[in-house]
């Protein structure tokens, strides 16, 4: 039976120079991670470019990994400071945000086979809406409900990660989904 | 009870999402559930919040769905087999490079830019060691248009051609039978000779209308001075000019 190696057995692997052993963290969490740019940025590319430079930049300080706290913490810590700083340099270069964004990105998602056009092009409909209300959301409650949403971290992951108490993230949590809740609702209102 | 957003509020909201998310413990959730038995707002909010997540689920796994279509799409293209096949063979410079082939544009192009300036680079080091270091001299700036060894040279020069002239003893010719610009003695000789035979007073004009007109402009010290003649020295090459009674005695004989 094959044993699992944990990620930080991984990384101690890649500080004593197994070159592969990097490559094993990036493929078992490049998935997760790029979830999380997604949520966090709300276009793919951003959300590629986001992924790339967590990687690189955790490829980089792999050194300064003490194994004081678990190494997805620590990727995930990485993503969402690369995420914030990604947004704050399109607020200073005036790019449009994401709030603005047409359907076009959307347009990009690709669709089960069996599900009929209709049926297709409704739930990008969808998709679409929820991804502008998330990305209206103020930074502090976007971070925790797609960390919970898109990463299914647990209160305890996220706390540790965003170094918040863990009433701080429930309440967070909370707020966010009541105002998701609000702005889906009044964005169905506006397209019905 | 709290008022938020125009809508009544419970005190145990963080009670509700933990509840939501299926991570109270079995005790926490037996006395939510007697909670929201009696609290409508909880209740309400419970299943608008399940929506909400239902929504946002939906449009995870629609984006997750294009990022994995996408990687497969770039695995098809490169000729690569499954992910799952080939996750052993994989190093960390292939998951690398991997994430530099999703790369936009600018970053793809950065990269280029790069290598080929490390190639050009590399390239001049290689020819570098290959035709191997050369000693490089660098001689000390000149000030003049002459060199340290030329000035030393031609005073070397000009100190043997005085000795030699102070040996023979030969007098040396005067500055009025000194015509610069003119090498050639029989033009030098009968031009001298012609202001002789001529006559008294026109002597100093004759010999004016002979030098060129710059140097008749010019004093004959200054001429001298510009020409490349030291001073009083003659050069190697010329013979020693006559003296004019010299010429005289030539003439009577």
């Amino acid at each position: 039976m094959e044993t699992v190696t944990s990620d930080e057995q991984i990384v101690e692997r890649a500080l004593s120079g197994d070159a592969e052993a990097f490559g094993e963290i990036v493929r078992r969490w490049e998935r997760r991670i790029f979830a999380l740019a997604y949520g966090m940025l709300g276009r793919e590319e951003d959300a590629r470019d986001a992924t790339q430079e967590t990687f690189l930049s955790a490829f980089r300080n792999l050194r300064g990994f003490r194994g004081e706290a678990k190494v997805s913490s620590w990727l995930h810590r990485i993503a969402v400071n690369q995420c914030i700083t990604r947004q704050r340099r399109s607020k200073v270069r005036g790019e449009t945000t994401l709030e603005d964004e047409t359907g076009a990105e959307a347009a990009s998602f690709s669709a089960p086979a069996h599900q009929s056009p209709a049926r297709v092009a409704e739930s990008r409909e969808r998709a679409e809406i929820v991804r502008r209300a998330v990305s209206a959301l103020p930074t502090e409650l976007r971070q925790v409900i797609v960390m919970k949403e898109f990463e299914e971290l647990t209160f305890q992951e996220i706390a540790a990660v965003l170094e918040l108490p863990l009433s701080t993230v429930k309440s967070r949590l909370y707020t966010a989904l009541r105002q998701l809740q609000m702005r889906l609702r009044n964005m169905a209102t506006e397209i019905g | 009870m709290k008022e938020s957003t125009g809508t009544n509020l419970c005190e145990r909201a963080e009670d509700l999402v933990t509840y939501l998310y299926g991570e109270a413990t079995a005790e926490e959730t037996l006395q939510f559930e007697r909670h929201i038995e009696r609290c409508s707002s909880c209740r309400t909010e419970l299943v608008a919040f399940g929506d909400v997540r239902s929504s946002v689920v939906e449009w995870r796994q629609q984006a997750l769905r294009s990022f994995a279509s996408q990687e497969s799409k770039a695995a098809a293209v490169r000729g690569f087999e499954p992910v799952e096949a080939s996750r052993r063979g994989r190093s960390a410079l292939a998951a690398l490079r991997q994430f530099f082939r999703l790369s936009p544009m600018w970053l793809r192009a950065a990269t280029a830019l790069g290598g080929v300036a490390f190639c050009a680079l590399a390239a001049l080091a290689v020819v570098y060691f290959v035709q191997g270091p050369r000693t490089v001299i660098v001689e000390a700036p000149v000030k003049s248009g002459y060199s340290e060894d030329q000035v030393k040279a031609m005073i070397e020069d000009a100190q043997k051609r005085q000795a030699a002239l102070r040996a023979s003893e030969t007098p040396v010719p005067s500055r009025e039978s000194f015509e610069p610009g003119t090498n050639r003695e029989p033009k030098v000789q009968s031009s001298i000779k012609g202001n002789v035979r001529g006559a008294q007073g026109h002597a100093g004009v004759a010999r004016r209308q002979a030098l060129p007109r710059n140097l008749v402009r010019q004093p004959v010290t200054e001429a001298l001075a510009s020409s490349d003649y030291l001073p009083f020295t003659a050069p190697n090459n010329e013979e020693r000019l006559p003296n004019l009674t010299d010429l005289l005695d030539d003439d009577d004989n």
